[in-house]
């Protein structure tokens, strides 16, 4: 192997490697749970010790070989032999040897198969054991595989990869389920850096290709980056498009099968989330967008946002919100809530009092079970959205969410509807235990939410009756209305909350019956009658709303600008169906190094400083130059007048240009005359014009 | 320029080298699967792997329907990307003149033309340049910019051989910036070139003269001059010619004074080419017929120049007795295009010697260059003795072919089992014909023609021949 060869080897290996590690440590960081250093370390032992084992193991005598460009090509393959014509076999023969090469190269190939294979089947069992599969889906090995399986060491990373995934997937579907918690936030980077890694290899291993044909080409480091970046960004913003045409639900995907394979394996799992990359939701970016922006601008600018006084038994700072349940959250028993959305999900969430049957047990509130879909009071309670909702009226809850409607599109409910819920609330068992309501769209405002908006409101008013008091009083306060109750205990603030704190001592003589954990943690710090102080709260609502108008008009911006990429390209596609040869060309593309050479030289010319004369004449014999290097040589024996015809004749564009440029070269050379201010600026332009052409300005 | 689409059977097709049966058993085993398949494991068979996975999961799951629709978008744009750009290159060749010398050099030039509105990155260009032994040429260009051209220029020494050489096809492989797609972009009709040989000077080479010339030469026959030229004038000797005297000047009261004419003739010299190919062995400039050409019109140009009359004779044709430039021109011509057939099998060779003896004339010089090759020898000999008993003067040229055959063994199959004895015997061949007052001349490959001809190089007599 030649060294320059060696060294773009190096930067190739290192790049891939780079690469990977990106998308390992992205990898890593969605496990969460302090998983991450084992992880990424082991992968990346991984990953270094393919390339650098290798290449230390076959003391750099690694050959590659362009087998796809058959060494029998072009030749003649007949070979006269004393009077027969006979088939030339060396071609063939040196073919195998690449074959042989590119494969083995030398006799340590089992040394490699065994280092890798203990490697891969380590690391697999580390990425199965740590629940690493229940991340990496099913749908970036392919990927991943074929990536790495057209780069150099196609056999080995194939196998290894093979090894890997053969080990990782035994490990996790025998072992004990992990406690992973995938952080959803990073599968855009995720999914970037996977498209990134395979450009990125795909780029690099042509131009290692181009680079066998011609070791004098330039290892173009910019244009293989740029290329890149801009095909990822051709990805990127396909994906995004069909994201918004297509609808949110998946249109071959029935509605008794909605969850794919993978989200039944990870939807099954304790850890409770459902697959950041199958949800759904179908979307790469969890559902609250807005409101985490507001939510951190918050924290950084508190002014951003006005404080509100949040009366006791009102929900935290998120759960007294109104409902942003997003999809996704299957509710677990006493929990409140799964997914974040979930979590942030009730709307007056523990604040729900429903004095009931007098008994105390509760009914949702006392289970905690909010209205609007807060949180999981009770065991089967709090789903917190309409997909995870499986409290006790599925039927509103489900068809809210089979008529898609969304966060984004609330549906302003009927009369008829609205009595119908009515009657739905008037026939539910609310002493029964655990009982919940379903699991509340988002805002408050779809039909399930409003019909446990006007369960609420039915259930406050009794409770106002018997206590003057309504838990329903913190929906209240989130409006600015702040009708804070002294008795109603304020939950405790912050996500996952809502727990219905409050419970059904607010209820008279209320008692809870068969509490689950929530509830009865709920239970046993909210004491009836309790006066808990107000506190205020940044009302987050106005930023999100001017958030999400902001969104409106960038996903609009972003939507145009999509479309305005296609009809773009398709123009370019379209006006190069003809070839109009007549037309002169617009430039001429010297190579990088080219352009290095000659933007100095003419860089130095203009700081130098000239007189007019000197100027013009080491101009034009840089242009000479620059004529030489792109091969329009001008022969010595050719007047520079003829030559600046023959230029025109062969750069129709420049023929101009570059005659008057070689006039006034020509006065100044030969006759001696002097440059005057105007010819000067005329000798510029017409030299402008040529290193235009050239790409040189 | 032709534009086409790779066939897409070629984009999964596995190597073809491995289509074909082992030449030596156990050959296959080297081969992995993944080496055996490598080349079906093309960007394209990825793609597609992948799209098609993607279709089959997007019945269950959204994300895959959409990474499908983005793929398979992807995937359009970029064929019709690939498309554009191939529709709008154009490749022009630049040969700096169409007739040039072997062994020179020469500069080609590429002109590369981007008609299209896409940057042009990773294109590569082959051309086949038949008149050089290294004429497989590729070419790759940097990114070419949208509506822009480049140049791109090779060089390559003219040791392919003499005569009208192929330049092309020029040919072109686009592709889309991923590499998925390929469409070949080939010029329509090759360029020609005609390779002029390189004749090398050699030694002097001895030639017998031909006593019934009647040609002004350079050697000087015993027998009288029948010249045309007059020498000159002297006293008459008994046993003159009564023809001879000058009666004119004999009447001048100096006795009887007798002309004399020129005894310094040329030679006839008849060149006998064998370029049967059952004594053939190569390829294009690596072969004993190249080789022989050369010698001959070392031969030919040194005869001419001496003011020889030269005949030339091969299997296909001859060139009728002539001297001066032009000739040499005429003889050269045809030498340079002459071609190996392999389907008109000569029978007999020595068919070759008798076919033309009529045409030689008496007392003509006769070179009999040829490979040598054992049955080539058995069967040539008689006729070459006879040659020399009846009165012509005889040199012979072998070629040594065991070089060309050590070369080419790698090439053929068949040769570690091959038998080469049939291209020994040299040594013995050179005596024979020596004690019979033939010269022999033995040109090896490995030197030049020139040394074959200089004395106590690679002369038999004084060399370690075969």
């Amino acid at each position: 192997m030649k060294m320059k060869w060696i060294d773009f080897y190096w930067r190739f290996a290192v790049s891939i490697v780079f690469a990977h590690l990106i998308v390992i440590y992205v990898n890593a960081e969605m496990m969460g749970e302090n998983k991450n250093p084992h992880v990424f370390i082991a992968s990346a032992l991984f990953v270094a010790a393919i390339f650098w084992g290798r290449l230390k193991l076959y003391d750099q005598s690694v050959f590659f070989y362009d087998v796809d460009r058959k060494a029998i090509e072009g030749l003649a393959p007949e070979l006269v032999f004393f009077g027969n014509v006979i088939e030339d076999v060396a071609p063939k023969r040196d073919e195998r040897s690449m074959l042989s090469a590119h494969a083995t190269n030398n006799s340590k190939r089992l040394l490699i198969m065994v280092l890798s294979v203990a490697g891969s089947a380590g690391v697999g069992y580390l990425w199965g054991r740590l629940g690493y599969f229940a991340t990496l889906s099913y749908v970036t090995l392919p990927i991943l595989t074929g990536a790495i399986g057209y780069a150099i060491f196609a056999s080995q990373m194939m196998f290894s990869l093979l090894v890997t995934t053969v080990f990782g997937v035994l490990v996790f579907f025998s072992s004990p389920p992990p406690d992973v918690v995938p952080r959803t936030e990073f599968f855009p980077f995720l999914a970037f850096a996977f498209i990134a890694a395979i450009f990125f290899a795909i780029y690099y291993y042509r131009q290692m290709v181009s680079f066998r044909l011609n070791e004098k080409l330039q290892a173009d480091e910019t244009r293989i980056v740029r290329g890149a970046i801009t095909a990822c960004v051709l990805f990127s913003i396909l994906y995004i498009g069909w994201n918004r045409l297509l609808p949110k639900e998946n249109p071959f995907k029935s509605k008794a099968n909605r969850r794919s394979q993978t989200e039944q394996v990870v939807g099954d799992r304790p850890s409770g989330g459902g697959s950041p990359l199958v949800g759904d939701g179908g979307s790469l970016k969890p559902g609250s967008f807005s409101r985490d922006v507001a939510e951190i601008l918050v924290e950084k600018f508190p002014n951003l946002a006005k404080h509100t006084n949040i009366p006791g038994g009102g929900a935290g700072p998120r759960g007294g919100a109104p409902g942003v349940g997003a999809p996704g959250g299957d509710g677990r028993p006493g929990d409140g809530g799964a997914s974040p959305g979930g979590a942030r999900g009730g709307i007056p969430s523990g604040g729900g009092t429903l004095p009931q049957d007098g008994n105390g047990r509760g009914g949702s509130a006392p289970e905690g079970g909010a209205p609007g879909g807060g949180g999981g009071g009770g065991p089967g309670a709090g789903g917190a959205s309409p997909s995870g909702g499986r409290g006790d009226m599925p039927e509103a809850s489900d068809r809210a969410s089979s008529e898609g409607l969304s966060p984004q599109n609330p549906k302003v409910p009927t009369e008829e509807e609205i009595a119908r819920a009515k009657e739905l609330a008037k026939t539910f068992d609310p002493g029964r235990p655990g009982f919940s309501h379903p699991g509340g769209s988002p805002r408050g405002n779809t039909v399930s939410d409003k019909v446990s908006n006007d369960v609420s409101d039915k259930a406050s008013g009794e409770a106002t009756k018997a206590n003057g008091k309504s838990a329903w009083n913190d929906l209240d306060s989130l409006k600015g209305l702040k009708k804070s109750d002294a008795n109603t205990k304020q939950i405790s603030p912050g996500v996952g909350d809502s727990r219905g704190e409050q419970s059904g001592e607010t209820a008279p003589g209320g008692k809870s019956h068969e509490r689950s954990p929530p509830a009865d943690r709920a239970a046993g710090t909210a004491k009836a009658k309790q006066t808990t102080p107000s506190i205020s709260k940044p009302n987050i609502e106005p930023l999100v709303a001017k958030i999400e108008v902001v969104m409106a008009i960038v996903k609009a911006v972003g939507f145009l600008a999509l479309i305005g990429v296609v009809l773009f390209y398709l123009s370019k596609i379209l006006s190069s169906a003809k070839k109009d040869e007549k037309k002169p060309l617009k430039t001429y593309s010297l190579t990088s190094e080219q352009l290095l050479k000659f933007k100095t030289i003419f860089d130095q010319i203009r700081r130098k400083g000239l007189g007019a004369e000197q100027e013009v004449i080491e101009s034009y014999n840089a242009v000479l130059l620059l004529f030489e290097s792109t091969h329009f040589p001008r022969a010595d024996w050719l007047p520079t007048q003829e030559y600046s015809i023959q230029v025109g004749t062969e750069l129709p564009k420049l023929g101009i240009q570059f005659q008057s440029a070689t006039m006034i070269f020509g006065r100044t050379l030969y006759g001696e005359k002097a440059v005057d201010v105007a010819t000067l600026e005329q000798f510029r332009g017409d030299v402008g014009q040529v290193l235009k052409f050239f790409g040189l300005k | 320029m032709k534009v086409e689409h790779k066939p897409w059977l070629e984009y999964f097709r596995r190597s073809s080298v491995l289509d074909d049966e082992p030449v030596w058993p156990g050959t296959q085993q080297k081969y992995s699967f993944f080496d055996v398949h490598r080349r079906a494991i093309s960007l394209l068979t990825v793609a597609c792997f992948m799209l098609l996975a993607f279709g089959v999961f997007s019945f269950f799951s959204r994300v895959c329907l959409i990474l499908f629709l983005t793929l398979l978008t992807l995937m359009t744009f970029f064929f019709f990307q690939a498309r554009a750009l191939a529709n709008g290159l154009t490749l022009r060749r630049i040969i700096p003149s169409k007739t040039v010398r072997e062994t020179d050099r020469v500069t080609i030039t590429i002109e590369i033309l981007n008609y299209s509105e896409f940057a042009l990155s990773g294109l590569i260009v082959s051309d086949r340049f038949d008149a050089s032994q290294d004429y497989r040429v590729a070419l790759v260009a940097e990114t070419l910019q949208p509506r822009s051209m480049r140049r791109l220029t090779y060089e390559r020494a003219l040791d392919g051989g003499m005569g009208v050489k192929n330049v092309g096809p020029l040919k072109a492989v686009v592709s889309d910036p991923l590499g998925l797609f390929e469409f070949r972009v080939q010029e329509e009709e090759p360029t020609e070139i005609e390779v002029f040989p390189f004749v090398e000077e050699i030694p002097l080479v001895p030639v017998r003269p031909s006593i019934e010339t009647n040609q002004y030469g350079m050697y000087e026959v015993s027998t009288r001059g029948s010249n045309v030229c007059l020498a000159g004038i002297r006293p008459y000797d008994s046993g003159d010619s009564p023809r001879h005297i000058a009666w004119k000047l004999s009447t001048r009261g100096q006795g009887l004074v007798v002309k004399e004419f020129e005894k310094s003739v040329n030679s006839n010299v008849c060149v006998i080419l064998n370029l049967s190919a059952r004594w053939q062995i190569g390829r294009g400039a690596r072969s004993s017929w190249e080789f022989l050409k050369d010698i001959t019109l070392s031969i030919v140009e040194q005869q001419l120049e001496l003011g020889n009359t030269v005949t030339l004779f091969t299997n296909e044709t001859y060139v009728p007795a002539g001297s001066g430039n032009d000739h040499y021109h005429r003889v050269a011509r045809v030498v340079a295009s002459l071609e190996i057939r392999t389907d008109t099998v000569v029978a007999n060779d020595q068919d070759l010697l008798l076919k033309y003896l009529s045409l030689v004339p008496r007392g003509s010089h006769i070179f009999y260059i040829s490979s040598f090759h054992k049955e080539e020898h058995r069967q040539s000999r008689t006729a070459l003795k006879r040659l020399r008993t009846t009165g012509y003067g005889l040199s012979l040229v072998f070629a040594d072919t065991m070089l060309f055959y050590a070369e080419h063994g790698k090439s053929i199959e068949i040769a570690p089992w091959m038998d080469a004895s049939f291209l020994g015997g040299l040594r013995e061949v050179v005596h024979e014909f020596r004690a019979f007052g033939v010269d022999v001349y033995v040109a090896d490959p490995k030197w030049k023609v020139s040394k074959a001809f200089i004395p106590n190089a690679l002369n038999p007599s004084h060399g370690n021949p075969r």
